[in-house]
């Protein structure tokens, strides 16, 4: 009974001991509890690293793959879905060059030719790089090949990486910048010949404008002998009016020489002087008419006018718009004697003609002389320009400027061996000619 | 030529001098040569000109400032400046101070005459206006040139004048009572119909019309007031240059 009966005591000890193994169990399972909740939180960090790491990769713009030391592809970023070379769970064990041409068979394929040129390289745990057209992608690709650092590590499944860059841009960018640097050599050599012409224009001004003040110094100058030859040829003539014919000739020439040399330097101060008008309200027609009774004509020309009537006054300088006249008579006379309009056997025939247009005066001087060729006619308002054997080539330019200080034009056509046409515009009178003219103080 | 006209030549080149006073003295006029702007005031001290051809450039005192020492003297002498060189500022200031006349060198002798003559005849100008100022411009500047002036204020006074007198130049103004300046041309025109006629208007815009009207039946030009003495001095010796081309 003592055996079988356990005593009180010893019932409540081993209550005891079993309340402790309880309390023991308790805390183990809760100490397993937390190991897992440790456990599950640690899988979902790796998990997070993971996917925030493949997210990283598939967020570039190039195509990452990593290979196997036989060149196959153990992962690749989602660049490959993006450049449609499939799916990217379904590349692994393709080789590189499969992966970029899959129906390629060719081992002669520069992709792969290339690829396998530096193989051997990137085996040993060097890095390569190569940059090529490639024609399925049709795109210029770089490709960069690098070892993996798995081994590091304790990895030993992947090898390299490869990193595929679409670089076309950039291609295009270079091509681009090479064309225009090709380019940029003409661009220079055009520029070059502009300077080069603008710095031979400047100095034809240049040289032009110490010719108009050499001219207007040595003009002047001249002014006063020949003012005084020109009174002494004037006494000679009073005094010898009654002598033979020669003596008379001669005077005559010598006075024809003196206005020759008048007119040169004339035109000299004019072209080396600003143009300043003596306005006056003027008629064309009179003015025409004082510029044909004074220019002398051979026998062989004969002069038409053909003067419109009624026409409105103009303001003008009248004696610098006939000198303008004059002078575009006198060239006419010259280009219908010339040697060159010999064979006209009726002798030349200018006409003379006026008319009112658009607010404008339009006298027109046609010939029928010997013409201007084209390469001529632009060039004929240039200063020294000239094709007479006489003349320095500055009665044109200074015609032009008269007509253009009257805020007239001058325009010419001409046909070789036909004639030529001088055609004058110049301003008629308008209102606000008028009232200004009345505004207008003491000069 | 009854009396004698007495001229000046004031030039400092040789050649100039003798050459217009030899012209001068054969027309029969009494030449007196001077080397420069010094002995051209001296002279001018001793003598009375009836006209002076002066050299603007000139060593010592130059042709300008012996213009303006002979006026001081003789006020009414009539001074013709000479150049050969642009008509710069001096130039333009001793037109305003009442030259008689600016030749460019070489010299138009035939002009030359004509100034001399001119002196001592004179053009015969009829000015129809009746605005005061007018008159007096047309006074000072025209008697002293030598020219007579006769002024009228109506277009009708015109007529009977024109019709009793001849006139070298007629200036005529398009403001007129009674007769407007137009009616008055064309009247003259019709007595006259060589002699000259410069219009005057004092408003370009409201006479333009009857301008235009006067220009097209060949009045010679029109002058718009205020006048600028420059531009009547320019506007006669024009008139009398073209005179003696025509006359060539």
């Amino acid at each position: 009974m003592i055996d079988k009966e356990k005593t009180k005591e010893q019932l409540i000890d081993e209550l005891a001991e079993l309340r402790q193994l309880v309390a023991v169990l308790k805390a183990a399972d809760v100490e397993r509890r937390q190991a897992e909740e440790a456990l599950r939180e640690f899988l979902g960090k790796v998990e997070r690293a993971k996917q925030e790491w493949e997210t990283t990769a598939d967020s570039l713009l190039e195509l990452v793959c990593l290979v196997d030391d036989q060149g196959r592809i153990i992962r690749a970023n989602r660049t490959v879905e993006t450049w449609n070379l499939g799916q990217v769970k379904k590349v692994n064990g393709l080789e590189f060059h499969k992966l970029i041409h899959p129906d390629c068979a060719s081992s002669s394929c520069p992709l792969e030719a290339t690829w396998k040129q530096v193989w051997e390289d990137v085996r040993q745990g060097q890095s390569a790089q190569y940059e090529v057209y490639d024609q399925v992608l049709k795109r210029h690709i770089q490709v960069r090949i690098q070892p993996w650092r798995g081994a590091e590590r304790g990895m030993t499944n992947g090898s390299t990486v490869v990193v595929v860059e679409d670089i076309t841009k950039r291609k295009q960018a270079e091509e681009a910048l090479r064309e225009y640097s090709e380019r940029l050599e003409e661009m220079v050599e055009e520029r070059t010949e502009e300077l080069r012409e603008a710095q031979e224009r400047l100095l034809r001004a240049e040289r032009l404008a110490v010719i108009g003040q050499l001219g207007a110094s040595v003009s002047h100058e001249l002014r006063n002998p020949l003012g005084i030859i020109k009174n002494s040829t004037y006494y000679l003539g009073m005094k010898m009016n009654q002598t033979d014919e020669k003596v008379k000739k001669h005077l005559t020439i010598i006075e024809n020489e003196i206005a020759r040399s008048d007119k040169i330097i004339s035109d000299l101060l004019s072209f080396a002087q600003d143009t300043k008008l003596a306005l006056q309200m003027s008629h064309i027609n009179t003015i025409v008419q004082d510029a044909l009774s004074r220019t002398p004509l051979p026998d062989t020309v004969t002069v038409i006018t053909k003067l419109g009537e009624n026409l409105p006054p103009l303001m003008a300088d009248p004696s610098q718009i006939e000198q303008v006249f004059i002078n575009f008579i006198t060239n006419a006379a010259q280009a219908m004697t010339s040697s060159h309009s010999g064979d006209k056997r009726g002798g030349g025939k200018l006409e003379i003609s006026t008319r009112a247009e658009n607010g404008f005066i339009v006298t027109e001087f046609k010939d029928n002389g010997c013409g201007i060729p084209a390469e001529n006619l632009e060039k004929l308002f240039m200063p020294l320009f000239t094709t007479k054997i006489k003349g320095i080539g500055l009665g044109l330019v200074v015609s032009k400027r008269i007509i253009e200080a009257h805020q007239g034009s001058v325009a010419v056509e001409s046909e070789v061996g036909k004639g030529t046409t001088f055609t004058v515009k110049l301003p008629s009178i308008t209102w606000s000619l008028l009232r200004s003219m009345g505004e207008r103080g003491e000069e | 030529m009854n009396d004698k006209a007495e001229i000046l030549i004031v030039d400092d080149e040789m050649g100039m001098r003798e050459t217009l006073s030899d012209i001068l003295e054969d027309m029969g006029y009494h030449a007196v040569i001077a080397v420069d702007g010094h002995q051209a005031v001296q002279k001018a001290k001793e003598n009375t000109f009836d006209i002076i051809f002066m050299d603007v450039r000139m060593p010592g005192m130059d042709g300008v400032d012996a213009f303006k020492e002979i006026k001081k003297i003789h006020p009414e002498a009539a001074v013709v400046l000479m150049t050969a060189y642009a008509r710069d500022d001096r130039i333009r200031e001793a037109q305003r101070e009442g030259v008689y006349s600016v030749l460019d060198k070489p010299v138009d002798v035939k002009m030359m005459i004509s100034f001399v003559e001119d002196v001592k005849v004179g053009d015969h100008i009829l000015v129809v206006d009746d605005d005061p100022d007018t008159h007096a411009i047309f006074k000072d500047l025209l008697k002293a040139r030598g020219c007579k002036v006769s002024i009228v204020r109506t277009g009708e006074e015109a007529i009977r004048t024109v019709r009793e007198h001849q006139y070298d130049m007629i200036f005529i103004a398009m403001e007129l009572s009674i007769m407007d300046g137009l009616e008055t041309y064309l009247a003259i025109k019709k007595i006259n119909p060589e002699v000259v006629v410069v219009m005057m208007s004092a408003h370009p815009r409201a006479a333009s019309d009857l301008v235009i009207e006067a220009l097209m039946q060949d009045a010679y030009t029109c002058l718009y007031k205020p006048f600028n003495v420059g531009e009547i001095i320019r506007l006669v010796d024009g008139i009398r240059r073209k005179k003696l081309q025509s006359s060539e």
